[in-house]
């Protein structure tokens, strides 16, 4: 579910698939491992949710 | 075990065509780039223990990410280099504690510094002569914190974990390339520019261990070009 209408606008579905993809495989890993991709993965969920607020503010205001 | 070096260098080519990709076609770039993500965190999966192979595999991966939010916040210059840069000085600075990395915040060879701003300091003017690239005062205030979180993210964190694998030249070329591909987003002539640099930046951190010394040159150089 990408948006190809607009270039740089992404849906919100596709990202929140990705997200749980990512989280699902960080899940399964070693602790070890699972503790040290922990930051990264916060700072995809936060930068995953500006993209998809933004797209979702884009489309409303469309 | 570690990584086999043409892989280290696939790794490198895997992210530059991700770059050309995004470039072109931004969706697809994107694409590109959550499946380089997906990849690495699927073969870190099996890893159990943090070696220096998972260390260099994890600095990888925060490329495409830093990547991602740069391209795709549609803040001004202002807000969206913040966020970019913030992000990537919480990711360095978390993995250099988590990693016990020594990524040279030492007094060694100090004296080297006025060597170095001076060499930053030519390499910015050189380039605002040549490349003339636009002018933006706004971000004035933030490049001391994009020099700092760009050379712990190449030296501290990429070059230091290659060099103790491989050797001292591969690590200098590959976290010089990653420069350059971080950078391709301002254009092939800045790009080259920034590889220059890297590579000088790179040379005085394999000589020294000093991390101020590399940080001196890219704000130095980073000063003269965008700001003055």
């Amino acid at each position: 579910m990408i948006n190809l209408a607009e270039v740089k606008e992404i849906s919100p579905i596709f990202l929140t698939v990705t997200l749980i993809v990512y989280l699902m495989i960080v899940e399964l890993s070693h602790e070890k491992i699972r503790k040290s991709l922990f930051p990264a993965i916060v700072v995809l969920i936060a930068v995953f949710l500006i993209i998809a607020s933004l797209s979702v503010y884009k489309q409303i205001i469309r | 075990m570690q990584i086999k070096k043409y892989l280290l260098f696939l790794m490198v080519l895997g992210l530059f065509l991700s770059e050309i990709t995004l470039q072109l076609n931004p969706i697809l770039g994107f694409l590109l780039y959550a499946i380089l993500i997906c990849g690495v965190i699927t073969s870190l999966s099996h890893s159990d223990t943090l070696t220096s192979n998972t260390k260099i595999i994890i600095s990888f991966m925060i490329l495409p990410m830093i990547r991602i939010v740069e391209l795709f916040l549609t803040f001004d210059i202002f807000w969206r280099t913040f966020i970019t840069y913030f992000a990537l000085a919480f990711l360095t600075v978390f993995y250099t504690i988590k990693f016990e990395s020594d990524v040279g915040f030492s007094r060694r060879k100090t004296s080297w510094l006025p060597i170095t701003i001076l060499l930053g300091i030519a390499l910015g003017i050189i380039g605002s002569l040549i490349l003339n690239p636009e002018k933006n005062r706004e971000l004035f205030y933030l490049l001391p914190l994009i020099a700092f979180s760009e050379e712990i993210l190449f030296r501290g964190l990429i070059q230091k974990e290659i060099k103790k694998i491989y050797n001292s030249l591969d690590g200098i070329l590959v976290s010089s390339l990653l420069c350059f591909i971080f950078t391709l987003s301002y254009g092939l002539p800045l790009a080259l520019f920034f590889l220059a640099t890297s590579l000088i930046s790179a040379f005085f951190y394999n000589k020294t261990s000093n991390i101020w010394l590399s940080i001196s040159i890219n704000l130095f150089a980073n000063i003269f070009l965008f700001a003055m």
